[in-house]
This record gives structure tokens, C-alpha cells and sequence, in this order.
């Protein structure tokens, strides 16, 4: 934890400004595994099974409000998301799509959310198992529709070109494709998380420490402009958190989608 | 081959071509430039690790034009 106080008499202390050990918390009752991100894991679980069974709870054919955004919400997931990237055999994806979406919406929105405010996906343990499930399911999936060979063949097989080209364009689609998908999928996910979490963080520490530790006058002064700075990057956070989950579960049905997809 | 399951009747290639292009670039230039860095380490040269770099972006170019291109 950081010490805001001066030391009494002396000089301010300078600005320590945040860095990596701020997402560094520390466990909770003594247990080593038990941190913040666990529980706001557990806790997003708990609200999305409770919002969802809420939604649902009485259909009706005129929905209720909170049926209205249930519905809403699974069917933008289909519609647009699923749809639109995976072709006719969209529908049994979407399950695992629309919770894929609330549970990095709701995660990554913990991040603004006052009380809570940490995006459980800036720690990158967290999006790299996110990554590995969906790697295992389009590798299944496309394993399972054209066998391994011919999953091969679709991924990293371009079409209509000369053999010795093919030697230095496999492999690339092979690395991309096979390999550096996933990393990139939760590399994108945790780098916008922390960044913007630390963004945050040196505005707002950095208007407190303006306003309360440095001896300027001018500094006090100017903290407003700081916090302001805090507040308008709170909504920009709110923005890219949702473009974010959206941005996931679009490439996740857009793999999986490649993976369905027939050769010419 | 995406460009196909586009459902709405539009031009407009799906999203995900975007980010599987920028893929092809990244995978591109880390092979080869690895193969590059790879021939110098062991013969002791100095060129092949920048003439890997480029061969691999102009191949990740290649294969983004044959994949979305054509």
C-alpha cells in the first residue's frame, strides 16, 4: 500500500507513480490463493447466473423489462456475433457464446464499478485460460468436421498457389493460425484491461497526490484538472470494456467459423 | 473463403479478417526473422536477421493477398 502522508516538517515525498506492483494484491483472511480477481470471479458468476435466471424466470410472449434485456443481450450474440461468423451451424455456439460475453462484460466492467473498480482481466492469467478453452474448442470443432488432415489442409493450405510458395506460406499460416491465435486473443484482452486500469490509476493517485501531499500551491490547484482527467477516462474505460468482450467473442465465433468453413 | 459466409448480401468482409491479417504479419516477420536471427548466430553473419524481417513481411503481405485478396 502507499503512504500518502508527508513525513511531518520535512519536504513532500515525490510522486511514486503506479506501476505493475499496484495489480499485486494481496490475499485475503491468509489464504495465499484467495486474492481479489478470485472472488470478483466467483462474484461475476454469481451475478450472471442470478440476472440470467431472472430473465427467465416467467417467459412470457410480451416480454417483462428484465426478459426484454435478457432477450436483447442473447440475441445480439446470435444475430450479429454468431450468425454472421459462423454460417449455418451458428446455433449450438451460441450457448457457450453468449456466457463467454457476459462473463468478460461483467468482468471487465467490475473495473469502473465503484467499490470494485479492478478489471479481473488485468491480470493475464486469467484471459490466457479464457484462450486455451476457446483454442480447444475450434481445434475440436475443426478437427471434428474435416478430420485432422483436413482441418490442416483449410487452415494452412492456400489456395491456388505454386508449391514452392506454399513451402514459405504454411508455416506462417500454421504459426498464425495454430499458435499465435490464442496468445493474441488474451494478449489484446489483458493489455487493454491493465492499461487502462493503470491509466486510471495515475490520474486519479495523481490528482490525490496533488491535492494532499505535494506542498505547490499550484499543484493543489491544478488537481481538479487531474481527477477531471480521471473521470472523462472512466467512461473512455467503459467504452473499451465492452468493445473488448465484444471483440473476444467475435474473433472466438470468427475461429470457430473458420474452422466450420468448407474449402473451394 | 470468409469473405463467402458473409451473410448480409454486402461487400463488407467480417471483422475477424482484420485482426487474422494483422496475425499473418506478426507470425510472418517472427518466423522468418527468427530463421534469420537463427543462420547468423550460427555462421556468424550480421545480414540475416534484417533480410529474414523483410522476407517475412513481404511473404505475410503475399499470403493476406491470397487469403483476403484474390
Amino acid at each position: 500500500m502507499r503512504v500518502l502522508a508527508a513525513a511531518p516538517g520535512g519536504p513532500a515525498p515525490g510522486f511514486d507513480a503506479p506501476g505493475v506492483e499496484d495489480f499485486d494484491l494481496p490475499p485475503i483472511a491468509g489464504i495465499e490463493w484467495l486474492t481479489k480477481p478470485v472472488l470478483m470471479l466467483v462474484f461475476s458468476a454469481v451475478i450472471i447466473y442470478v440476472l440470467f435466471r431472472l430473465a427467465v424466470r416467467n417467459p412470457q410472449l410480451v416480454p417483462s423489462k428484465g426478459q426484454f434485456v435478457g432477450e436483447s443481450f442473447h440475441g445480439l450474440v446470435r444475430n450479429s456475433i454468431a450468425r454472421d461468423m459462423i454460417g449455418p451451424e451458428f446455433l449450438r455456439f451460441v450457448p457457450f457464446l453468449t456466457t463467454l460475453f457476459a462473463f468478460i462484460l461483467v468482468n471487465n466492467l467490475f473495473g469502473i464499478i465503484p467499490m470494485i473498480q479492478f478489471p479481473t482481466f488485468a491480470h493475464p492469467g486469467v484471459p490466457y485460460a479464457l484462450a486455451m478453452i476457446v483454442w480447444l474448442i475450434y481445434m475440436f470443432v475443426g478437427i471434428h468436421h474435416h478430420g485432422l488432415v483436413g482441418f490442416l489442409r483449410v487452415s494452412t493450405w492456400p489456395p491456388d498457389v505454386p508449391w514452392w510458395v506454399r513451402i514459405i506460406l504454411t508455416p506462417i499460416e500454421f504459426i498464425s493460425n495454430i499458435i499465435l491465435r490464442p496468445i493474441t486473443l488474451s494478449l489484446r484482452l489483458f493489455g487493454n484491461m491493465f492499461a487502462g486500469h493503470l491509466l486510471l490509476l495515475v490520474f486519479i493517485l495523481g490528482g490525490e497526490y496533488m491535492l494532499f501531499v505535494a506542498d505547490d500551491l499550484a499543484l493543489k490547484l491544478l488537481s481538479p484538472f487531474a481527477f477531471g482527467m480521471g473521470i472523462v477516462f472512466t467512461f473512455f474505460e467503459a467504452f473499451v470494456q465492452v468493445i473488448q468482450a465484444y471483440i473476444f467473442v467475435m474473433l472466438t465465433a470468427s475461429y470457430i467459423g473458420t474452422s466450420l468453413a468448407d474449402e473451394h | 473463403m470468409e469473405a463467402d459466409r458473409s451473410t448480409g448480401g454486402d461487400d463488407t468482409p467480417p471483422p475477424g479478417d482484420a485482426w487474422n491479417a494483422l496475425s499473418f504479419l506478426l507470425s510472418g516477420i517472427l518466423l522468418f526473422g527468427g530463421i534469420g536471427w537463427g543462420l547468423d548466430a550460427l555462421f556468424g553473419t550480421r545480414w540475416g536477421t534484417p533480410v529474414g524481417l523483410l522476407a517475412g513481411g513481404t511473404a505475410a503481405v503475399y499470403l493476406i493477398y491470397v487469403r483476403y485478396g484474390k
